[in-house]
């Protein structure tokens, strides 16, 4: 595509914007069809472990019922309260949305199907997951109501806890592959499942998922939008397409935490016999799934148990497996 | 730190459990009744749109006597008779029950001499427009023809006192 840009005689810094667009492009509606999907799994997934079926009236199993929401969201009224800080509270869907999109960069969908293989990929990863919370404080700060306010406190409190266990298993990932690039460490997962990162990871694995959970806003860590406290958290004074824009980015986080899970420890797209962009929907999906099997059985956790699960747990594991993970680099030499 | 780690541990172990629980429910079957598509049967008793009840030759029963009207605490009850000049009996000409004021209480039914009233198993009621939610004699005679099922004999069943039918369902 790169090469057929530049044989029509176009200089190469406006392929290389028109490259840009066309990625960013593909990004963004893989998300907008994943978020599409993700939101009727988890409905089906709720219902089903509650005995019901779901949703099942629009269109074959209620395939359709996403997009009936979707076009409501849409058509309805774009409300701004009064007392709201106007600019402000425009601007942080926007930066959610950009943070989701920002951390697909660097994600491997197969061999040579990424954005920008960046050489300090994992670096990258642990600073753009922070932009989410800045997204969140804006969004609670600008509404002017106080459930938004507690709603961006706390997931900027739980942010402190999580953040840090979550770079450390990070750096357990860059010391097994012995490069912080993605496609390095996808690479260093080939040839088997025997050479998974999860089983000598094993407790990295738990410590990523735990934060992982928390870092998406999942069920037992969904604190910043606990619905039983705080009505919404720091989107409930928003409506329609922007109240939308945040539900996108939220299911974007999800299917980016399970799409890094499988990275990192499941070995990435590879696998036999189908493509490897399969497997990596495959693996992706299986790695929401189970999340969405763990949310919907576990209680939301208190406040200041997800910060004594960050601070006296996952971090104390995750420095365990940070020495593991050096005995074990140096005994496999 | 090691009692941290623990209770971490045993958090872990207690959500598997909870997570079988939960993986089992998922692939048991559903308990829904999908309802305009199915239905459940309603219960003995059950108190839906008040019908008239008709004879073996499919004469109504009532004998216009008023005594329903009277009984209604909501007068949703209309009825106006003629005398036959040969048999010298009431005609019914018109009875309408308005179902937008019936409260489905039975008293009607409990009121009526002649067991020419029953509370039927009728109960989707929901109309477009507000007319069509007052039933005429023929209406009321049709949905009462038509074999509704659980209304029983006070004589037979111990029913709560409720009267819904007397003798066989018509």
């Amino acid at each position: 595509m790169y090469e057929w840009l530049l044989g029509t005689g176009m200089s190469q810094s406006l392929a290389n914007i028109i490259m840009g667009v066309l990625k960013s492009l593909i990004i963004i509606v893989f998300l907008a069809v994943s978020a599409l999907i993700l939101v009727l799994m988890e409905r089906k997934v709720a219902g089903r472990i509650q005995n019901r079926p779901g949703p099942n009236r629009l269109g074959p199993g209620g395939m359709f019922q996403t997009f009936a929401d979707a076009i409501k969201l849409v058509s309805k009224e774009d409300v701004v309260p009064s007392g709201a800080d106007k600019a402000v509270y425009i601007l942080a869907p926007l930066v959610i949305f950009a943070a989701s999109v920002a951390l697909w960069v660097v994600i491997p969908f197969g061999p040579n199907l990424v954005v920008q293989d960046l050489n300090i990929g994992l670096i990258y990863l642990a600073a753009v997951t922070g932009i989410n919370v800045l997204a969140f404080l804006m969004a609670g700060w600008s509404s002017n109501n106080k459930w938004s306010l507690i709603g961006s406190m706390r997931s900027a409190a739980q942010l402190v806890s999580y953040e840090i266990p979550l770079v450390l298993t990070l750096v357990a990932v860059g010391m097994m592959a012995g490069s912080l690039r993605l496609g390095d460490v996808v690479a260093a997962q080939q040839g088997g499942i025997q050479n998974w990162f999860v089983f000598p990871q094993i407790i990295g694995f738990i410590v990523f998922v735990v934060a992982g959970m928390a870092e998406a806003n999942r069920k037992p860590f969904d604190l910043p939008e606990g619905e039983s406290e705080l009505v919404a958290g720091y989107n409930t004074e928003y409506s329609g397409f922007r109240w939308a824009v945040f539900f996108l980015a939220e299911y974007a986080n999800l299917i980016v935490f399970s799409a890094l899970a499988t990275t990192f420890f499941l070995g990435g797209p590879s696998g036999p016999l189908l493509p490897p962009i399969v497997w990596f929907f495959i693996k992706t999906y299986a790695v929401i799934f189970v999340t969405m099997w763990i949310g919907w059985t576990l209680p939301r956790i208190r406040i200041d148990h997800l910060m004594n699960l960050g601070w006296y747990v996952l971090i104390p594991l995750a420095l365990i497996n940070l020495g593991w993970t050096g005995l074990y680099v140096l005994w496999r030499g | 730190m090691w009692q941290g780690l623990l209770t971490f541990l045993n958090a872990l172990r207690t959500a598997l459990i909870g997570m079988g629980i939960t993986i089992r429910n998922f692939f048991s079957p559903t308990v829904t009744i999908e309802y305009p598509e199915q239905q459940l049967d309603v219960p003995l008793g059950f108190r839906g749109l008040p019908v008239l009840l008709s004879d073996d030759e499919g004469n109504l029963k009532c004998v216009s006597c008023q005594l329903c009207a009277r009984a209604c605490p909501v007068d949703c009850i209309e009825i106006q008779d003629h005398r036959d000049p040969e048999t010298r009996r009431k005609v019914v000409d018109v009875f309408n029950l308005d179902s937008t004021w019936c409260m489905y209480c039975g008293l009607c039914v409990e009121a009526c001499p002649f067991d020419a009233l029953a509370m039927s198993d009728h109960f989707e009621l929901a109309s477009y427009d507000m007319p069509s939610l007052v039933y005429t004699k023929e209406q009321l005679a049709e949905i009462g023809r038509r074999a509704i099922t659980p209304t029983v004999n006070i004589r037979e069943t111990q029913n709560f006192g409720i009267k819904t039918g007397g003798g066989d369902p018509r």
